[in-house]
This record gives structure tokens, sequence and C-alpha cells, in this order.
């Protein structure tokens, strides 16, 4: 029985007895391995994590299951914190944006470079350099660059632009970046009229300024990546379907929106899941950079989950607020991440 | 291609002894079976041999000042005790936070360092209800150190009448640095002790005059708690805030609010770019004359005077809010690991760091004043000495932002958001309200 | 027996010698591109004229309020100091990553072409089941993994290291692989089978050889990923004589205050290794080979 499906990986075979006794297929027994270790590392941690975030004396040197009451006890304060409301705001802002502008800019560095005449390397190089530093450096770095009086804003008075804009405006153009406590669009107002009983919704929801620079600095960093994918996807563009465009005489804006783009769809799909990842993960770039930032506009759960269990010493709310994470990105990723195979085997 | 099936065997067999090993709560470990918690161990005689060994001192001291201040430990520990070798398990980062994120992990595996930085406080109340560290009670009977130590200083590292850790060298909070020559410039005079009117007039005299009032740099919201620290201790006075820790006051107290409103006033004269500096670039700018105030621990001292070399009285002086006695402490206490591989070297570690040369030593490096009050302190500096009597002889109060008070870490953490928030929608009823509930939970929990 | 794939793009071009996309010949356009990249290449590298200069300063020079000030006095101060610091945890950082992305972007490759190419039952649910876990934040899992670790015995040790990055660099790397097999077309695998040939040997000798770009992706996001990694570093390796040169990098920054100048200047030299293999992986983005071309 398990000797036939296995031999199918040792050489030849006579097909009717593949058939078969064929139980567990081949293939499956070839990814349980990778498949185990990683269920291991992955969701028996998530269920002990789980166990953590429902007790109620838990510690490290005294793991201590025992639940607490009500059992739901650490979900609701999280519910009700505005700090964590926050931080689900702004995850869903600056992944969105993050995401969404390091996909087109890395797009139109990808054609910009493919289609230099020379140096092509050196453009390669100049802009994915910046994902070989460390995360902690990009925070400092951009934490600099965006100091109100010293940083950016220093060039943009002394070369002009800043009085130029106030002209037009009447305000110098010295925006606060991440230390500005704006929040642009809230609508919790709105919420309240449509949703009774949304007003425990205590943090704004609206985009945070500050939070739109650390996406800045995080696409600084990783718009090179989402580069490098693009790039390769365009070398990878057969010539008999260049050369049918240009004997159509398509315009080059055409080739790319019609042509292009949708042949590179994997590709768009694949750099934007793992800049979603990228984005969850971060942690050292926002801390390094902004901190929580002003009433909460640059915070992330990573930094929340990271105080509330090391500086709070509550370990039960910190992993409370990882399932929450978990359990909002499963529900988002998941049925895109499902309905996108389902689509791919089609083609 | 068999091997493919063994292993996925064996990880699942692996998978169900880590959920069997969860569920029992058992602490066994490899550090376990060493010479444990023996009732020898905790004997510690005042003559005891000098111990030998590994000696693993786990701390957040990384770089400049304080890594000074941990070398002139390192060598008093290994003056008295030569065949000790000691290992430097420094971890930088988050203030402290990065170094508790480790010893978290550590701690759940077992690999339990033999000494360890923490402050007095809620953090050390955590390792004790875990049984990770070794009662020091009788260290302290047979040396006599109950004695020369400030009551309320030895309070702070009680549990259960029982001592647990060593302190190094206290420093205290909030102290008020000021630019002399600006504050010559506004015709200002800040004395001995401020109160929330001085403070108010001089920043508006500072303001008519073009100077920006306050240094600030809250890039770390505790810089800006620490502000407000000051002025909660300042106005309302010891035992209200010993009480506001307890929850005997409550923070809602419309004489709270107000000095939270006063906190929220004095953040407007703070410099613009306050949220993208750290603490050293306000301390930078007040030595630079581009503000005129900094309300920061005395570890600005060091900064000021070693860093950017200003002279104490000739170019920057300081007061204190409210009643100059009033000593808002900070202090680093060093605890011995239970259950390690070399208790001796931990007990010998303690030993060491409570001598009076040490204290010196250490105190010298880092800015601090000796925890003993039977230190001499004719070698330390001018401010030094004065902190130090103040110390023997003031009122002592535990800082919250720092997290020396004798209760749950998650209020300190409540303080810090609180901040945060307050930063952002100025709401003061707000603040009071979540203060109120946090110390509630904290109590209970 | 193994199939052979030709086609005129497995055939090596220089970049600079391949036709021009459509449209890209007028010489304005040309122009214009050229402008704009020369733009976006300076605001790109504003931030590293930040980090080098700083680099070469004096600590109380390598401020926020001098950024943009060039170094003077030039000062070597910092570099000195910084490689002192971080070259110990070199050889630890290169003995944990070079394992890790080998294995972790071999695994990837082999899972990525058994998801793509054998739809068995439930190898889409496995396959998600894989991705979606990674996402929780990785400060609640440390407790449970370090008691894994400590469990069979690879807790502080290198070996616990690789391990913990390959099997959390598995999901990204199969997923790379994936979506780059997907373009290649069945017929190729079937025809393989037919003719006998099984699974792994399919995948070694016809898969394998058309597999660079994806390399080339997982490997430069891997070794990024995990010479860069400071959490797991930190936490499975308490020792700080074994940890990796990030936790070093780290650990120039003192809680209180902290000399710029030494922490640049240690950024730069710890993003040597990364970039080195950057231009070694590099050349292979010029090379058109894909397997989307057989006819």
């Amino acid at each position: 029985m398990a000797t036939n499906t296995l031999t199918l990986t040792l050489g030849a075979v006579r097909p009717s007895r593949r058939r078969r006794r064929y139980r567990i297929p081949a293939p499956a027994l070839l990814l349980a391995p990778s498949f185990l270790i990683v269920s291991v590392f992955v969701y028996v941690f998530i269920a002990y994590t789980i166990g953590v975030s429902l007790s109620k004396d838990w510690r490290p040197a005294k793991p201590n299951f025992a639940i607490t009451s009500p059992w739901y006890k650490n979900y609701h304060s999280l519910a009700a914190s505005p700090r964590f409301q926050a931080d689900v705001r702004n995850t869903v802002i600056l992944t969105v944006v993050f995401v969404v502008g390091s996909v087109v800019v890395g797009f139109l560095l990808a054609v910009l470079v493919h289609n230099a005449l020379y140096a092509k390397g050196f453009f390669r190089g100049v802009f994915l350099l910046p994902y070989a530093l460390s995360f902690i450096v990009t925070g400092v770095v951009w934490r600099w660059l965006f100091n109100p009086i010293t940083g950016v804003n220093l060039l943009l008075r002394s070369s002009g632009i800043s009085t130029a804009y106030q002209h037009l405006t009447g305000h110098p153009l010295q925006p606060g970046w991440a230390t500005s406590p704006t929040v642009v669009g809230d609508v919790s107002g709105l919420l309240n009229k449509v949703l009774p009983g949304s007003h425990f919704i205590q943090a704004q929801l609206g985009i945070p300024i500050a939070l739109l620079a650390v996406a800045l600095a995080a696409g600084w960093q990783l718009t090179g990546f989402a580069m490098a994918m693009f790039l390769a996807g365009l070398t990878a563009v057969p010539s008999e379907v260049r050369e049918a465009a240009m004997m159509d005489g398509a315009s080059g804006r055409r080739y790319y929106l019609s042509v292009v783009v949708p042949m590179l769809r994997p590709i768009t799909v694949t750099t934007a899941v793992i800049l979603t990842y990228v984005s969850l993960k971060m942690f050292d770039l926002v801390f390094a950079m902004a901190g929580s930032g002003i009433g909460f506009a640059t915070d992330t759960p990573g930094i929340y989950v990271y105080e509330t269990m090391f500086k709070a010493l509550r370990p039960d709310l910190a992993s409370a607020a990882s399932i929450v994470m978990l359990v909002l990105v499963c529900v988002i990723v998941v049925p895109y991440l499902a309905r996108h195979s389902r689509r791919q085997e089609s083609e | 291609m068999v091997r493919k099936k063994g292993s996925a065997a064996a990880l699942l067999a692996v998978g169900a002894m880590l959920l069997a090993a969860c569920s029992s709560n058992s602490a066994t470990g490899p550090a376990a079976s060493s010479t444990a918690a023996a009732p020898g161990s905790q004997a510690g005689s005042a003559t005891a041999a000098a111990a030998s060994g590994k000696l693993e001192v786990f701390s957040w001291w990384t770089s400049g000042s304080e890594n000074a201040a941990l070398q002139a430990l390192f060598k008093a520990t290994n003056a008295a005790n030569p065949n000790v070798d000691i290992v430097n398990a420094a971890v930088a980062g988050g203030a402290g936070t990065n170094a508790q994120q480790v010893l978290a992990t550590r701690l759940s595996a077992h690999d339990i360092p033999t000494t360890w930085q923490t402050h007095a406080g809620g953090a050390l109340g955590d390792y004790v209800k875990q049984g990770v560290v070794t009662d020091l009670s009788s260290l302290y009977a047979a040396n006599g150190w109950a004695k020369v130590m400030p009551k309320s200083l030895l309070d702070s590292l009680t549990y259960d009448g029982k001592i647990y850790a060593v302190p190094t060298g206290p420093e205290r909070n909030s102290v008020i640095w000021w630019n002399k020559a600006l504050l010559a410039q506004a015709g200002v005079t800040l004395g001995d002790s401020v109160s929330w009117t001085q403070f108010e007039a001089a920043a508006n005299a500072l303001k008519a005059k073009g100077i920006t009032p306050l240094c600030l740099g809250d890039q770390d919201v505790w810089t800006a708690a620490t502000l407000l620290e000051g002025m909660l201790v300042g106005e309302l006075g010891a035992d209200e805030w010993n009480g506001l820790l307890s929850g005997k006051a409550k923070w809602s107290d419309p004489k709270v609010i107000a000095v939270v409103n006063h906190f929220d006033e004095a953040l407007g004269w703070a410099n613009t770019d306050h949220k993208s500096l750290d603490w050293t670039g306000a301390v930078a700018d007040l030595a630079n004359g581009k503000c005129a105030i900094n309300v920061m621990g005395d570890w600005a001292y060091g900064e000021l005077v070693v860093k950017n070399k200003k002279v104490d009285g000739t170019d920057f002086g300081y007061s204190f809010l409210g009643d100059p006695s009033t000593f808002i402490t900070v202090t680093d206490v060093f605890v011995v690991g239970k259950g390690t591989k070399n208790p001796d070297a931990g007990l010998a570690w303690a030993k060491a760091i409570m001598q009076p040369d040490t204290e010196i030593a250490f105190s010298q490096a880092k800015g601090s004043v000796p925890p003993r009050t039977d230190t001499p302190v004719t070698a330390l500096g001018t401010y030094q000495q004065e902190a130090a009597k103040t110390f023997a002889s003031g009122t002592l109060v535990p800082s919250l932002i720092q997290g020396q008070a004798n209760i749950a870490a998650s209020i300190g953490q409540a303080f810090s958001d609180g901040v945060t928030l307050l930063e952002g929608n100025s709401d003061a009823a707000k603040f009071g309200a979540s203060m109120d509930a946090a110390v509630a939970a904290g109590a209970s929990g | 027996m193994t199939a052979t794939v030709t086609s005129p793009d497995t055939v090596v071009r220089p970049a600079d010698k391949r036709p021009r996309d459509p449209s890209m010949s007028g010489r304005g356009w040309r122009r214009w591109q050229m402008v704009l990249l020369i733009i976006l290449v300076i605001a790109f590298a504003l931030p590293f004229y930040v980090i080098v200069s700083a680099a070469f300063k004096t600590p109380l020079h390598a401020s926020v309020s001098t950024l943009w000030h060039l170094p003077n006095p030039v000062s070597l101060e910092g570099i000195r100091e910084a490689w002192a610091r971080l070259v110990p945890n070199f050889l630890t950082s290169v003995l944990v990553v070079v394992p890790a992305v080998v294995i972790s972007c071999l695994i990837g490759a082999f899972n990525g072409f058994l998801v793509s190419k054998y739809t068995f039952r439930f190898s889409n649910l496995m396959f998600a089941l894989m991705l979606v876990g990674m996402f929780i934040p990785y400060q609640s899992i440390l407790i449970p993994m370090v008691r894994f670790l400590d469990l069979v015995g690879l807790y502080g040790t290198i070996p616990g290291l690789v391990l913990v990055h390959v099997v959390y660099g598995i999901p990204i790397t199969t997923l790379i692989f994936r979506n780059y097999y997907v373009s290649v077309p069945k017929a190729l695998v079937e025809a393989a089978t037919v003719d006998g040939a099984g699974i792994v040997r399919i995948f070694r000798s016809i898969v394998l050889p058309i597999s660079l770009p994806g390399f080339v992706v997982a490997g430069i996001f891997q070794f990024t990923n995990i010479w860069n990694d400071f959490l797991f570093g930190v936490v499975v390796i308490p020792n700080p004589a074994k940890q990796p040169i990030t936790v070093a990098l780290y650990n120039l920054s003192g809680t209180q205050s902290v000399n710029w100048n030494v922490m640049m200047a240690g950024a730069l030299i710890a993003a040597i290794p990364t970039v080195a293999a950057y231009l070694g992986l590099g050349r292979y983005f010029v090379q058109g080979l894909t397997a989307g071309a057989v006819k």
C-alpha cells in the first residue's frame, strides 16, 4: 500500500498499479513534513497563545492556564481600549497605503529601469539598496529626516519651495510629518449615526498624517524589492508579445496597461502578499521612527503586544491582542487567497 | 523516502510532547537539577569565602555612562572574588523592555541568569510571584544593611516581609534644569522650590522675549510623563501622590484634574519638534540655548556636564517643583536568581555592590547617589552631595513612570498610555477616569 | 528521460541588445524617462547621504540638528568602534543565514512545485493553512517557541536559530515559487510523468534548472529577512558572544545616550553582506530565462 505510493517517486512503475492502491497521494506525503513542522511552529504555538489569552495568572516561569472569569475578559478589555482601537485602524491604513504605494511605485521604477539605455545596474542598485538596511536604522534616519525643524523641512525652507507654497496658500510648507497629530477625514461622527452604540470606539476613524509619513519611510525601504519582482516579470515577457504589439502600432501606454499589467498579475499578487506580510510584521521601523505617536497615531499591534507583554507585564492581554490580529488577517487574507488560487487553476 | 514518513511521525511526536509539557505546570528544566534553592544558599555569611565560577550579569546597560557604571560593579566583584568569571549579558533597546523580553523567554526555558537588573516595584513583585528570585533577607541581616538604608527604599525591595534585591544608585526624577543665560535675558529667577504660578510666570516671561520656554524631547513618551509626574508630586505633595498610587486617592479628583490641565498648558510651551527628539536632544537644546527649561531626571546632569561640556552654576542651574525635600526615586536594583548553577556567585555579587567603595565608584560613573546613608559622599560632585543629603533625610516617593512603585506594572503602562492620549486630545477627565480604572484593575489582579 | 525546453527566449541576451518595448523609441519619451529616473535616484539616495555622513562625524556632531552638514572634522572613530563591536558576531550571522536561506529556498521550491503542479484534494487547504498562520505577531509566540526549542535541545544553539528561520521562511518561499511555477506549463510535467519519471526526479531534472528567477527573488527576500532579523536572534541565542550581527547592531544604541556616528557606521557595515548578495544575485535579472516561452 504505502510502498506503492512511495515507489512512485523512485522510478518507473506500471500505471495501473498506481491508480488502484492510491490512498495518500505522493505529493501530499512529500508536502507533509513542511506542513507538519510549520503547523507546529504556527498552530501549536497559536494554541498556546490562545491558552495564555484566556488565563488569569500566567507567567513565563510559572505557566498557569487556569481560565479567567469571564473567559472573554481580556478580549473585552481590548475592544474597549482606545489604544487597541487605534492600532487596528493604523494597521488597516498603513497596510493599504504602504502596499498599494509600493506596488505602484515599484512597477513604475521597474518600467523605467527596464527601459533605461545605460547604467541599468546602477539604477537597480540604488533603488534596491535601502532594502539592505536594518529596519531600526531606517527608522532612525527617517525620524531625523522628518524632524519638523532640521530635517527635510529645512531643505524645503532653504530651497524656497516653502515660501513659494506660502505665496499660494498662505501657510509655509512645513509639514509635521511623523510628529503630526492631525487625523484627516474622521468619520466617527458619521459612524455614530449609522451604527448605534458605536460610541465605544474612542479612536478617531480617519487617516493620521503621521502614519502616512511612516508609510513613506517603509515604502522607501521596500519599493526596491517590489521593483525587483516586477523587473523579473518584465524581462520574462516573451519577445513575440512585444513584437506583436509593436507591429500593431500600440502606444507605450496601451502596451503597458493592456498587455503587460495583466501578464504580471501573478507577480503583483505575490508582491502584494509579501508586502502585506512585511507591513504586518513591521515593528522596529515604526518603533525607532515614531514610537506610538501623539494620541497613538502611529501605534501598531506589534508595539502594543511588545509593551503590554514586557512592560505592563500583562501576557494575557498581549496574547489576546495577537489572536485578534491573527483572526482579522485570516478573515481578510484567506478568502482572497482561496478565490485567487481557484481562479488560477481554471486558467 | 521512508525517511520522510519517519520524520513526519517524529514531528507529530514532538508536537504531542510539547502539548503534554504545556499542560503540566511542572517547572523542570535543565538548571533545576543543579544546586537549587537549598537553604544554605540564603545563609550568605558576612565572612564568606570568595566565590568562583561563572557569574552571568543580565542588564540593559550597554553603552556610555551606564556601561561604565556596570564595569565599576564588575571591577568591585572581581576584586573581592578573583576566581569569578563575569559574563556580561546585556541587551539594549526599548529602555529596558528588550531586556525584559529576552529575560521572559529565558525564564520560560529555565535558563535563569545568576543576577539581573530590574526596577524596585511591580517588576520585582512579578519575579517574586514566579519564584525565580532568591530571598536575601539573611544577607541583609548578616551585614546590617537594613539599618543604613532609608525605610521607603527598603520597603520597595520587600515582599511578604522578605527582601529580594540590592539597590545600585538611586536617581532623582523630574528635576527642573534651566539655562542661566536665557533666564537672565527674560529677567526670571527660579529659586530652589518652584510653584506652578512661578513656573507659568517664568514661561510667559520667556515667551515674551521670543525664547522657547520648555525643552521637551518626547519621542519616547516617558519624558513627557516625567514632566507630569513632577508636576503632580510638586503640586499635590508626597502623601497625595502615594495615595494616588495605592488607590486611596482618586485621579478624577478635581485637584488632580487641575494639575493635568496645567500639564496640558505646559505642553504648549514646548519646542515644535519635541515629538522627534529624544531626551538627550532636548538636553542638548537646553545646553545650546535653543530653549530655557527642561524637566528631567538627574541623569541629565551627566549629559549636560560630560557630553555638552556645560558648567554647573555658570551655564545652567536646577530647581525642584514643589517641596525640594521630596525626592522622586528611580533606583535600579539587582536580584539574585533562584535555581541557577552558581548561587554563591550571585550572593557574592550582591555583597560586592553594596560595599561603600563600590557605591562611590558606581555613583561617579552614573551620576547617581549611594543608597547607603553611611557611605561618605565627599568624593562626589556638589550636585550629588546635595542629592545624597536629600535622599538620606527627605521624603522619598517612588516614580510611577519609571516603574518604581510596589504596584502592578500595568498601572505605570496606563500612565504612559494616558499621557500619549492626553497629548492628542487634551482630555484631562478621560485621563483621570482611565487612571482610576487602571489602579482598580491593577490592585485586584 | 528528460523533456527538453527549446525557445528563443532561453537564449541569454544581454539586456542592452534586447529589442525595445513599443513606442519607447521617441527621443522625447526617453529624455523624460531619464529625468524622472535621476530625480528618483536623488530622492532615494538622500537618506543614504545622511547615514554615510553621520558615520564619519564625531559623536557630538552626529545628531539630528546637524544631519545635513558634511562631516567636519571627518572622523573614523565611529567606523572603528562599530567594526570592533560588530565583527565578532559576523561569523554567527553567516553560519545562520547561509544554511537557512539555502534550505528554506530549496524546500520552498519543492513545495511550490508540488502545490502548483499536483492538485490533490487538500493541496490548496494545506497551502493556505501554511501561509495564513505566519501572520501572527512573533512577540506573542516567543515563549512557546523557546520552550519547544528547549524541549528538543536546540535552545541557545545556532542550528536552533537556523531551524526557526527555515520554518518561518517556508510559507513565503513556497508562495514565491508557487506563483512562479504557475507559468510553467503542466504539459511539461505530464510528459515527464508519462515517461515514468518520479516527482523528485522531475523536480530535480526539469523544474529546478529553470527556477533561477524564483531563487533570485526568494534568495534576496530570505537573505535580507534573516540577516536583518533581531527578534529571533536575541531570543533564541541569549549569549551575546554568539548572537547574530543585527543584535550587536541594536546593542550599539544604549538605553540612555546613543553615539549616532557609531550606530550609522554599524548600519553600513552590517549591510555590506546583504549588498554583496544583491550584487551577486542581481546579475541574473538580465537573463530572460523563463518557462513561459515553451511552444
